[in-house]
């Protein structure tokens, strides 16, 4: 399951990311990143509450980052160190901007 | 475990990235055999509550020699019920095909060689490059067709934890980054090849002709690259670490396991 929240505050979405982003919630999160980023300077996701990411999540990274690439900057921040550790062995930590949580 | 062979299943990688990301998804002891200067890893997961065994062997160079010959040692050794090869490749898919990303995994069921043939003269063949005509002469091995309809349930799966396809996989002794060879090479003997790699029709030959007990070879790969000019190795990490991820998913969820022939 996950709870997927946005809010949008002068040029900058910030998408909150609360429980698994598995293949079932992946589909989830593309749908709702399929909305309109006229306007949106900046995409950050707070994964703070994001306790797993499977293949299938981290194809959503990289399908808004080819969508939104010359357009948006894509941060991925307080990233846990269970979650990072996907992103490092994945080499996601060389291909998008990911901070890691504190 | 009990019956015709002796380890549940048996994995192969080439490259280090491959490697590193097989690693990662168990906790691995490395084995050493007397007279054999292959190192084979060994470890255990578990299925339905019993303790299944996993060996997983590096091939020492890509291509398809080293791999035939280390995945026929790997069969010979532990008679593995299944022998999947894992790693990374190019996804060479057409968009009217399949809209392939980096990290999708690639699950054929056919692998073929599309590096076999004769070099002539441009007059007498059929694939011309410049002042140079190649003849194919393609050969295909199958993947078993009683192991197809669970890869296919396993892509199909809502569980799955990959964006997986399934689809012929070209093999070659070559590292592939032209348009043109693939328009002319690939796609012109199965236009709906799925992937590209160096070493996927060896391991599927030697475990169809091996002498009984013979495993169920299964070639899992994920694409890294699209064999074009823009090829980089930026994405290798994460393609090496879908293809274990979405194995792993294979062996521990779908494949039939244990007894149940």
């Amino acid at each position: 399951m996950l709870n997927v929240t946005k809010k949008n505050d002068k040029g900058t979405m910030t998408v909150t990311l609360d429980g698994r982003l598995d293949n079932t919630t992946s589909m989830q999160l593309e749908s709702e990143l399929n909305d309109s980023f006229d306007g949106v300077s900046a995409v950050v996701f707070d994964c703070h509450d994001l306790q797993y990411v499977s293949s299938a999540g981290l194809r959503v990274f990289l399908s808004l980052q080819k969508k939104l690439r010359g357009q948006s900057e894509i941060r991925i921040t307080r990233v846990s160190e269970d979650v990072m550790d996907i992103f490092e062995v994945t080499g996601f930590v060389d291909i998008l901007n990911i901070e890691r949580e504190g | 475990m009990a019956g015709k062979y002796d380890t549940d299943v048996a994995l192969l990688s080439v490259t280090t990235t491959e490697f590193k990301a097989v690693t990662h998804f168990h906790d691995w002891k490395a084995k050493t055999l007397t007279n054999d200067d292959q190192i084979y890893d060994v470890a255990t997961f578990e299925r339905d509550g019993k303790v299944c065994s996993l060996v997983h062997a590096k091939i020492a160079e890509m291509g398809m020699t080293a791999a035939a010959v280390t995945a026929t040692k790997l069969i010979y050794t532990f008679r593995p019920r299944y022998i999947i090869m894992v790693g990374i490749a190019a996804g060479v898919a057409k968009t009217e095909i399949a809209e392939q990303m980096y990290g999708d995994v690639i699950v054929p069921d056919v692998v073929w060689n599309y590096s076999s043939g004769k070099f002539v003269s441009p007059d007498k063949a059929n694939i011309v490059y410049g002042n140079l005509g190649f003849l194919p002469r393609s050969t295909s091995e199958e993947i078993p067709e009683e192991i197809v309809p669970y890869l296919l349930k396993a892509i199909e799966s809502e569980d799955n934890p990959c964006h997986a396809h399934m689809g012929p996989m070209a093999c070659g002794g070559s590292v592939v980054a032209s348009q043109e060879l693939l328009e002319k090479q690939v796609y012109s003997q199965y236009h709906n090849t799925a992937g590209l790699d160096m070493e996927s029709y060896a391991v599927v030959y030697a475990a169809n002709h091996v002498s009984d007990p013979k495993p169920i070879p299964i070639i899992v790969k994920s694409v890294c690259d699209f064999a074009d000019s823009k090829k980089s190795d930026d994405y290798q990490r994460f393609a090496a670490y879908s293809s274990c991820e979405f194995a792993k998913y294979l062996y521990e969820k779908v494949l039939p396991m244990g007894d149940d022939e």
